[in-house]
């Protein structure tokens, strides 16, 4: 029992030594694999120094990833960017983990609507659930966000609690616009489930994401 | 997780519309619950009326019946409410229950799909079955 301990002690001290030392990350095992330079995480993100262990390891390992500075202020919390339940994003995901031999799998893309983030254990293993309607079956995901085959989410049409400001000359003051999508009152929406019509509308907005990245992408074309 | 008296919606053209599970076959585990790809016998408790005299036309013969109600037939399981858990920690949940009727030779009955299915079946050896459906999830 206690050489289990100190195996693994020893390991986690070798893993930790590597992540943050500033000579080139290396694997010993293969020459293909890629170690990717962990960000630290920024000042805002390290926890006071009176948070426990587990609290500022679990920050640290979220920060890992990647994609962790883009991804952290839409799900965090508190974080003034972040995503409201109700909004409609897309993630595209590979169906198997990228090698130094297969670089891009096959991808598969999911759209929905937010109905809950669940964040535990500072961000660790942070997840979304997405749900739509695929042909007249509500279908729901539950998505791992730093999956390494989670290739990237983005978000299609953010739900607001109220829209921009009018600034009409007709307008009076502090008039605002009605948002597309309207932010609901809770964190977790899974009252939708018994709605089925609430969620007719966000085929439409995907399809419209759809067509404006495929005009992008000829304008883009003819350009060239 | 469909076990005994589990309904399902058939989401094939075989003419049933609603069966429940009478029986689990060979599942390994020990709650004896069907998950997606799992084969299931089934009573169908409802299915589309039987047309009598069958009009010559090419149509019906697409949309021929040819199950009845109370008839006990083999199935697979292609969706369920329960959520499935894909290896990279994705999980994958359907509103409803959903199966495909097959005959012991683990053929279709039927040859079409009408609604999605989940993915899972590829990997059970259903390709027959992901081919046909219009959606995979």
């Amino acid at each position: 029992m206690s050489m289990v301990r100190t195996k693994i002690s020893a390991t986690f001290s070798q893993l930790c030594k590597r992540c943050y030392s500033t000579a080139n990350s290396s694997y010993p095992f293969s020459s293909s694999v890629t170690v990717p330079s962990p960000s630290p995480p920024s000042p805002s993100q390290i926890p006071p120094k009176t948070a426990s262990l587990l609290s500022t390891l679990n920050t640290h390992l979220s920060s890992l990833d990647p994609s962790s500075s883009s991804l952290i202020p839409l799900f965090s919390r508190r974080s003034p960017t972040r995503v409201l339940p109700g909004s409609v994003l897309t993630v595209t995901s590979y169906s198997t983990p990228p090698s130094a031999s297969n670089p891009s799998p096959s991808l598969t893309t999911f759209s929905g609507v937010l109905i809950g983030v669940r964040r535990r254990n500072e961000g660790r293993d942070l997840s979304i659930r997405l749900r739509n309607l695929v042909g007249r079956t509500g279908v729901e995901v539950a998505f791992k966000v730093f999956s390494p085959l989670v290739k990237e989410i983005k978000v299609v049409q953010r739900a607001e609690t109220s829209g921009p400001l009018l600034a009409t000359a007709g307008a009076k003051e502090g008039e605002r616009r009605k948002p597309v999508i309207k932010a609901s009152k809770r964190a977790k929406m899974y009252f939708v489930r018994d709605q089925p019509n609430r969620l007719t509308g966000v085929a439409g907005i995907i399809k419209q994401q759809r067509e404006r990245e495929m005009q992008a992408e000829n304008r883009k074309g003819a350009r060239r | 997780m469909l076990g005994l008296k589990a309904t399902m919606l058939v989401i094939d053209n075989s003419g049933a519309l609603l069966a429940e599970c009478v029986n689990v076959l060979k599942t390994k585990t020990g709650h004896g619950m069907a998950r997606i790809g799992d084969e299931i016998v089934v009573v169908v408790k409802r299915a589309r009326p039987i047309t009598a005299g069958a009009a010559g036309t090419a149509s019906a013969t697409a949309q021929a019946a040819k199950v009845r109600r109370g008839d006990v037939r083999r199935a697979v399981v292609v969706r369920t409410k329960y959520p499935t858990r894909r290896p990279d920690g994705r999980y994958v949940r359907f509103d409803d229950n959903a199966a495909v009727l097959i005959n012991n030779k683990k053929e279709m009955i039927g040859n079409r799909i009408g609604g999605v299915v989940a993915a899972e079946l590829r990997n059970r050896g259903w390709g027959k079955i992901v081919s046909l459906a219009p959606k995979v999830v």
